[in-house]
């Protein structure tokens, strides 16, 4: 058998990357299942049989390590369904198409590992080549599909939500191939998509949690590691390093979980000023939830967010109508002539306003207006 | 070292604070499920809505969907008016999907009596890249002779395909 070295193996990578994005391009994505299936394979036959790659040495406390953290990794993510619910996995479980889930899914991962430890630890004194290979692995691990005539909105989506977790894992794999093995890589890749092909469910998790997840996680298992293995000369800069750790990921973690509404407050972006001058567009609202009793006796004068055929609006409670046991709110802007014309059910409420920070909100009014003109965000109509 | 903690600090902050200002701006319109995390292509979804064959008395709306999600506000106003709205899906991706489910039910039980709907069946199977259709005809009952005293009725349907 004829012998590349690691440049001619980079350069079939390349062009592999290539065929797969000529492929996507032109609609021809039934193919690339079986063509990923078989490209790997013979990667990972010829590095086992012509370098070697098959004999690794693997060190037991780093294998109970990235156990232990798989396991809280899974837990954690599963664990997330409890609160935002869980869906049917789309993966079949008949004993076919779970072998031939096996088949897809995990063949790529081990040549993927296998071909990136064996070109990193051939170049790993220098950086460029380092970052070069990495690049290469993250561009493997695109679903081009995904941004071929995709919109602005789904290509941001798509970022946030694919692509910069995938950047943070490839470069934290490709880490641990540098101190470690493929090993370590392989067996978090390979259990972590085990389990979301035996699952019967999977969290129903939207992109923004999907993302910050992925991203946060993927930091924390690195910092773990770090911590555990790499040794520190200075007690000092240990402690420096932790404290900056913990308190940037506990900061973010805090930000997301408001953000997604775990707490009683939650925010909200103006985007017009129908509230004038009390806010107006580009400021963010903080408003504080209300349970079921309290949603039935709102005083007047109050300012409430409300939402109506999925669009948050954010007006003043001018009127309130019982009848047969329901509550109904008449609305109206500060800045509007006239009342709303629909009257708000008790079940559209979302919360009632408690303070603004102005100005904070206009980075999203920016992404609203320009990624995608027809999108329904926050309004105050 | 200093450098390498603060570079990566820096861009975890960076790049949350990007995905916060997203999320603020689509917050209230996600509708994306977990399909995300299947890294063959997984891309089931609505690609088109039409309303056809309507009575003349008929206002069809203006039927809106999302890649999972179709709302039609149909108002019929006189006995016998039907509309009927097809429903397109494609298999985007390239994992084959078969029908698992199909639930349609009316929400309220106190929802007109005097509406009542059909859907025609669905492709069991859909393959990548095919289309199917299926439609919702909506019915004013033709042999009502007075106003019903309720005049609407909600009906929520899921049609779930899984990979096959």
């Amino acid at each position: 058998m004829r012998h590349f070295n690691e440049r001619k193996i980079a350069i079939i990578l390349l062009l592999y990357i290539f065929l797969i994005v000529f492929l996507t391009c032109n609609n021809i994505q039934i193919y690339i299942n079986s063509i990923n299936v078989l490209f790997w394979f013979s990667m990972c036959f010829y590095l086992i049989y012509n370098k070697n790659v098959g004999k690794i040495y693997i060190n037991r406390k780093y294998l109970i390590f990235i156990t232990i953290i798989l396991a809280v990794y899974i837990i954690l993510y599963f664990s997330l369904g409890i609160y935002f619910g869980f869906l049917k996995s789309p993966y079949n479980h008949t004993v076919v198409g779970f072998c031939k889930n096996i088949l897809i899914e995990i063949i790529p991962i081990v040549g993927i590992e296998m071909s990136r430890y064996w070109l990193l630890n051939k170049n790993k004194s220098n950086k460029f080549s380092v970052i070069f290979i990495t690049i290469i692995f993250i561009l493997i691990e695109i679903n081009f599909s995904n941004i071929v005539n995709a919109s602005r909105k789904s290509l941001f989506i798509f970022l946030c939500e694919t692509l910069i977790p995938i950047i943070f894992q490839n470069v934290f794999f490709s880490y641990l191939a540098l101190k470690s093995s493929y090993i370590l890589p392989l067996i978090f890749r390979i259990s972590s998509s085990l389990v979301f092909i035996i699952m019967p469910i999977i969290p129903n998790l939207d992109w923004f949690i999907n993302g910050t997840f992925k991203v946060l996680s993927t930091v924390i298992i690195y910092y773990l590691f770090k911590n555990k293995f790499i040794i520190c000369h200075s007690k000092n800069i240990r402690y420096k390093d932790r404290l900056a750790y913990i308190v940037t990921i506990a900061i973010c973690v805090l930000i997301v979980c408001f953000m997604v509404g775990l707490f009683i407050y939650e925010p909200i972006v103006i985007l017009s000023n129908s509230m004038f001058p009390i806010f107006e567009r580009g400021d963010v609202v903080i408003y504080k939830k209300i349970n079921n009793e309290e949603l039935k006796d709102i005083p007047e004068n109050s300012i409430i967010i409300y939402t109506i055929e999925n669009k948050n609006i954010v007006h003043r409670v001018v009127g309130k109508i019982k009848n047969e046991g329901t509550v109904l709110y008449k609305t109206k802007g500060d800045n509007n002539y006239v009342p709303d014309s629909e009257l708000v059910k008790i079940n559209q409420i979302k919360g009632i306003y408690q303070i603004h920070i102005k100005y904070v909100g206009f980075p999203s009014v920016w992404l609203y207006e320009h990624l995608n003109n027809d999108i329904s965000a926050v309004k105050t109509e | 070292m200093n450098r390498v903690r603060n570079v990566i600090i820096g861009t975890v902050i960076i790049v949350i604070l990007i995905m916060v200002v997203g999320y603020s701006a689509f917050a209230t319109q996600l509708t994306l499920n977990g399909t995300a995390e299947i890294s063959g292509i997984w891309d089931v979804r609505i690609v088109d809505v039409q309303a056809q064959n309507s009575s003349e008395t008929c206002d069809e709306g203006e039927p809106q969907f999302t890649n999972n999600s179709v709302i039609f506000n149909a108002k019929m106003k006189t006995p016998g008016d039907t509309i009927t709205y097809i429903i397109t899906i494609e298999n985007r991706g390239n994992i084959d999907a078969i029908l698992n489910n199909v639930i349609f039910k009316e929400d309220d039980v106190n929802g007109s009596p005097a509406i009542s709907y059909e859907i025609t069946e669905l492709a069991n199977v859909l393959s990548a890249g095919e289309k199917t259709n299926f439609s919702v005809k909506v019915k004013y009952d033709k042999n009502t002779t007075e106003l019903p005293s309720v005049k609407t009725k909600t009906i929520t349907g899921i049609v779930e395909y899984v990979q096959k």
